[in-house]
């Protein structure tokens, strides 16, 4: 019996037909551990995984191929990603008094703190989130989520040479706030022990 | 100039990420010689990556969806988008019925248009929200079309932005207030700079090519970024003169890419250079790509059913014989699936399988009558069905466990060689009458390297692998820039003809730096090679496929022929050798495998 599927115009047909399930089956764990790491809260990465789908399955028809389906997905993920940090930033200005109050009271754990094991974790992760995003988004896409300098590219349409100048800067920032800490100190002791 | 640290940290930036050229590097380690400063830094910038890579992972857990959320999740979903669909559709209604209601000043409009543009300057921008229901913000919830929603209403006036709008192309952005219409209506300028829309003059076949044949026709100098970007589910390329070329004021160009029934269009925003970054954030796209897609059907042959006999249409042209064989139906299936030759019988294909199909003792046994005078010989390694060869010159082992080489290339005058070979460790050599020389094949775009006249010609990519550069002897003879990254080697081959040199880049083909799609008016122009010493080619030219063959377009046509397929769906890509070559085509909602070759 044939079965009717809908591929993209004869000139853009590289890759074979995808479907909104099977992106969802293969993608939907990496998608939302990316939101995850950029939002920093479960609730809100979950919201911006569904989000992200949800634009995916109305844009599938005009999919283009351009780029794998991980990488489009990923670029669209971080879209929603940005939305949901603007709305954020709203949120946190119409707060800002009542998070202040708060946080004389009391030390706020969020979910990222549950899986910090080391000190020096904190330190890392903790400069890490202090990073601007146009240089954070780099950084999390090549260290937590191992993807290349062409895909982090296509994903956030910059140019290669930029992704490597913004992971160069990050790591000089990086390096600029830490090195006067004990992280390489403790490196060292750790090797001599 | 650069001070030596700075330098030396930034190249120890660049070693961390394997960008250091050989020069480079060798520079690194004369400074860190002298300098324990910087030698700090790049143990502590090596310590800093290393820890990234390791611990940094650890803070965002991996996580874990059963397939029960997974279906859940799935059909929330799917049931936003069916929502989603249905207010686009009142949407929609909604705005037919407020058309309808302006029949007669769209009317008047369309009658005194002369052009297809017909752009639509609105100084408030509320006013104009009135005329664009279809992008009103109830229909677009999602995150990324927060995005679209972003110039409210109030803020052009706030700014002293006017909106632009074109409905034809279906696009908006927001200009500087000062600018005023030139004539012809397609351009707005003021002191400060200017934007200005036309379509695209050349066809095109998809937006990376259309951007790439723009960026590469000379008039953004030797040196564009181009660069491929999304604007919610609509793609669009942007692409800035090169630095040093500062003659044309033309210097900045959006591509907006627009279907319509009888393919895709492109449009080229032409903006100033100082304003590109501002029009390109407020770009938004006011109505989706109409919907082009045919209904492509896959269908699986029965396996325990054979082929039945197919009677192939024959007939010569231009010395060569043209056998079609009507496979079946677009309908029922589609090449591009691995059962699909299951519907084409065994003696269609052992017709000419002597002629088609590699044959690698026949190369090597061609090879070695070629190198015979040069004193080279490959020698078959026992058990010889693995076909592993070591190279001998005169008695002695010159490389061993050789799995495979390309085609040789002679010079024209006959004296010297070049032949790529690839060994079973991983490395790849080129062989030539002075011996063996390293070639990393990742460098050349995995291109092999040609004699062109008597000059030795390659492909080279730079560091950020967004260019192609064709080499001739000494000089760089042809530099072309890459819309983005593909998955796809933007270049498809190189050949030398004759004096010429002929390369295939995403479906454009430069014969000495020429264009041959201008020559043919062709939208594309796919998997050139030498047929018999002649050139063979396709090209895409309106809705039709045609092939050219030394010079004469043969008595054939098709909608589609399969090419520039990945993965699977690349064994029914167009083949072809020195005596045949066979492609997949589509004509009449017929699906036809045809071989066309000189026996």
């Amino acid at each position: 019996m044939p079965v009717s599927v809908s591929l993209p115009p004869a000139s853009d047909r590289t890759l074979p037909v995808v479907s909104i399930d099977r992106l969802v089956s293969d993608h939907y764990a990496a998608v939302n551990r990316l939101t995850l790491s950029i939002l920093g809260d479960a609730e809100d990465a979950d919201d911006a995984t569904q989000e992200c789908f949800i634009a995916a399955a109305r844009s599938l028809e005009n999919y283009r191929y351009e780029a794998s389906p991980r990488t489009w997905l990923f670029s669209i993920a971080i879209n929603s990603c940005r939305g949901m940090l603007r709305k954020r930033k709203v949120r946190q200005t119409i707060n800002q008094t009542w998070q202040a109050a708060q946080t004389l009271f009391s030390k706020e754990i969020g979910p990222e703190d549950e899986t910090i094991h080391h000190e020096k974790e904190f330190l890392l992760w903790d400069a890490v989130q202090e990073l601007d995003d146009k240089h954070r988004l780099p950084v999390l896409l090549h260290y937590v989520h191992g993807l290349s300098a062409p895909e982090i590219a296509e994903i956030l349409g910059i140019s290669e040479g930029t992704v490597h100048s913004r992971l160069h800067y990050a790591r000089h920032r990086l390096w600029q706030q830490l090195h006067t800490s004990n992280l390489f100190q403790m490196d060292r002791q750790e090797a001599s022990q | 100039m650069m001070r030596p640290h700075q330098r030396a940290r930034e190249l120890i930036q660049a070693h961390q990420d394997g960008l250091l050229s050989a020069a480079q590097q060798a520079e690194l380690q004369a400074h860190l010689a002298v300098c324990p400063d910087c030698g700090r830094y790049a143990v502590q910038i090596g310590q800093l990556d290393q820890l990234l890579t390791e611990d940094l992972p650890a803070h965002v857990p991996t996580p874990h969806f059963s397939d029960s959320i997974l279906a859940q999740r799935l059909s929330e979903i799917q049931r936003q988008t069916r929502r989603n669909l249905m207010n686009q559709r009142i949407s929609q209604t909604a705005q037919r019925v407020i058309w309808v209601g302006s029949a007669i000043v769209l009317l008047i409009v369309f009658a005194l248009a002369v052009s297809r543009l017909r752009p639509q300057p609105v100084a408030p921008l509320a006013a104009t929200g009135t005329t664009t229901p279809a992008v009103t913000p109830t229909t677009k919830p999602t995150a990324m079309e927060t995005a679209v929603e972003t110039p409210v209403p109030t803020a052009p006036v706030q700014t002293g932005l006017k909106e632009y709008t074109n409905e034809d192309i279906g696009i908006a952005f927001q200009y500087p207030g000062g600018w005023s219409a030139a004539t012809g209506g397609n351009r707005f300028e003021g002191s400060d700079g200017f934007f200005e829309i036309a379509e695209l003059p050349a066809p095109a076949a998809s937006l990376r090519q259309a951007c790439e044949r723009l960026a590469n026709d000379g008039s953004f100098g030797q040196d564009p970024a181009v660069d491929l970007k999304n604007v919610e589910d609509r793609s669009y390329c942007t692409i800035l003169t090169s630095p040093n070329k500062a003659e044309d004021n033309r210097s900045a160009v959006v591509i907006g890419a627009h279907g319509s029934e009888n393919g895709p269009r492109f449009y080229v925003l032409s903006v100033d250079p100082t304003h590109l970054e501002s029009i390109v954030t407020a770009l938004r796209f006011t109505k989706p790509l109409p919907t082009q897609a045919a209904a492509w059907v896959v269908s699986t042959p029965d396996p325990n059913q054979p082929a039945p006999e197919i009677t192939p249409t024959v007939q010569e042209a231009a010395g060569l014989t043209i056998e079609e064989y009507p496979v079946v139906s677009k309908d029922i299936d589609t090449p591009g699936h691995f059962e699909f030759n299951n519907r084409i019988p065994a003696s269609v294909f052992d017709k000419h399988r002597a002629v088609r199909e590699y044959n690698p003792a026949a190369r090597v046994e061609q090879n070695n009558q070629m190198l015979g005078p040069f004193g080279y010989k490959f020698v078959l390694k026992e058990p010889s069905e693995n076909q592993i060869y070591d190279l001998y010159n005169g008695g002695a082992l010159v490389q061993a466990d050789i799995v495979s080489m390309a085609p040789i290339s002679f010079s024209e005058s006959g004296e010297k060689f070049v032949l790529q070979i690839d060994v079973m460790t991983g490395e790849s050599f080129i062989l030539q009458e002075d011996g063996l020389h390293p070639w990393n094949p990742g460098e050349h775009w995995y291109i092999p390297a040609v004699y062109v006249g008597n000059d030795l010609t390659w492909v080279e990519n730079t560091s950020d692998m967004n260019s192609v550069a064709i080499r001739k002897g000494a000089e760089v003879v042809f530099n072309f820039k890459n819309a983005g990254m593909s998955p796809e080697n933007p270049i498809k081959s190189l050949w030398a003809w004759g004096e010429r040199w002929v390369a295939e880049i995403d479906g454009l083909v430069y014969v000495d730096g020429q264009l041959l799609n201008d020559q043919l008016g062709a939208s594309e122009v796919f998997n050139w090679q030498m047929l018999q010493g002649k050139p063979f080619f396709y090209f895409r030219k309106g809705d039709k496929v045609q092939i050219s063959y030394d010079g004469n377009v043969l008595p054939v046509a098709y909608d589609d022929v399969m090419h520039y397929q990945c993965c699977e769906a690349s064994a029914f890509n167009p083949g072809g050798n020195d005596t045949i070559v066979w492609f997949y085509a589509l004509r009449d909602n017929t699906w036809y495998y045809v071989e066309i070759g000189k026996y």
